[in-house]
């Protein structure tokens, strides 16, 4: 695999690896600031996990965040 | 003075064009120096006035927002050489200050400079122009459109012009300027957020960065060249009242001024646009109300 090949495929799946990466800590962030308990005693980061994967394979897939 | 313009020829028009814009053309432009500097300089400053010294977040978020709003200009100064030319002593200032005003805006200076001396010679051409993306029928469409240009899937504009530059040194370098720019960017986005600073990361950064390069795509291509359907010296860029003054339009109502002499520096454009007036008139250049 060459760098170019390595770079091109980090860059398609970069929504996926923003999602994780900086979409998934800013909710986990924004729910612990809001003062909201999750049900189920679920971590804030948890469902910022799920919620930034998902959002993040939306936007792989359709090419878009919005 | 004012000219009799309705007498004059092409050629006396061109003379008395050139004439007053070389009044307004030389030495070293020191406030996009200071400004290209120092804003970086404020806007690097909010992180650790957040972190460490109790800096509300929402202030350091106007602030940066600001920043990232007017961090362009002194790197467009900069793209013309207009801080100081090849050969100059100064050379070194007006390359750093090209380089390093825009890291809030995550925007390479080669590629930025590649692209827009590309977007000079072919203002309005479809094929040719990198910023022609930027067209739409008004405003909305126009914000909306910015947007939407950063999407994932999005056309690459930027891109495509350099790629039809060729593979040439130039070319390899400014995409790999453009990679480790945009890498580092994500790097340190991803660390403050997983060392506990994710709202800092998102309200000094990642927030101000999208409403900066709306802002800034709206009135330094979108603006200024709307309808983006004229080609030709006096046709593809016009003038324009903002409504809010030339301030807060990123002194964009006088950049028809700067398409035909892209050397006079920014702050010095209104000066020159209204001393050459009747000649952009009788030239037919779109000045609307101004």
């Amino acid at each position: 695999m060459t760098i170019k090949t390595a770079l091109r495929a980090l860059f398609d799946w970069m929504p996926v690896i923003f999602g994780i990466w900086f979409v998934a800590p800013v909710i986990a962030a924004f729910i612990v600031l809001s003062g909201v308990d999750l049900p189920f005693d679920r971590a804030p980061i948890e469902l910022g996990l799920a919620l930034g994967l998902g959002w993040g394979i939306i936007a792989k897939v359709t090419g878009r965040w919005i | 003075m004012s000219l009799d313009v309705a007498n004059m020829s092409d050629a006396e028009l061109a003379k008395a064009e050139r004439d007053i814009a070389r009044k307004y053309i030389g030495g070293v432009p020191w406030m996009m120096v200071i400004w290209g500097l120092g804003n970086l300089l404020i806007w690097l400053s909010l992180w650790p006035l957040v972190i460490f010294a109790g800096l509300p977040l929402w202030i350091a978020f106007i602030v940066a927002t600001v920043n990232v709003g007017i961090c362009y200009l002194p790197s467009h100064e900069a793209q013309h050489s207009n801080i100081a030319k090849v050969g100059h002593p100064l050379r070194w200032l007006n390359e750093l200050v090209g380089t390093v005003s825009t890291i809030p805006l995550v925007f390479p200076y080669r590629v930025l400079r590649m692209t827009h001396m590309k977007h000079h010679a072919h203002t309005n051409d479809p094929e040719d122009d990198p910023d022609y993306w930027n067209k739409a029928d008004g405003w909305a469409a126009a914000i909306w459109k910015s947007i939407k240009n950063r999407q994932p899937g999005a056309v690459d504009s930027y891109g495509i012009a350099l790629e039809k530059m060729g593979d040439t040194p130039e070319v390899r370098a400014a995409t790999i300027e453009a990679i480790i720019w945009r890498l580092s960017h994500y790097a340190i986005l991803f660390a403050f957020s997983w060392s506990g600073f994710a709202l800092e990361a998102f309200f000094i950064w990642w927030l101000p960065k999208q409403l900066g390069s709306t802002y800034t795509l709206f009135f330094l291509s979108w603006a200024p060249h709307h309808p983006f359907e004229k080609v030709g010296r006096y046709k593809d860029t016009r003038a324009f009242r903002f409504a809010l003054g030339n301030v807060l339009s990123s002194g964009m109502q006088y950049h028809i001024v700067h398409h035909l002499h892209p050397a006079i520096p920014l702050f010095r454009n209104g000066a020159a646009y209204w001393e050459m007036r009747d000649i952009l008139k009788a030239r037919g250049c779109q000045i609307g109300d101004l």
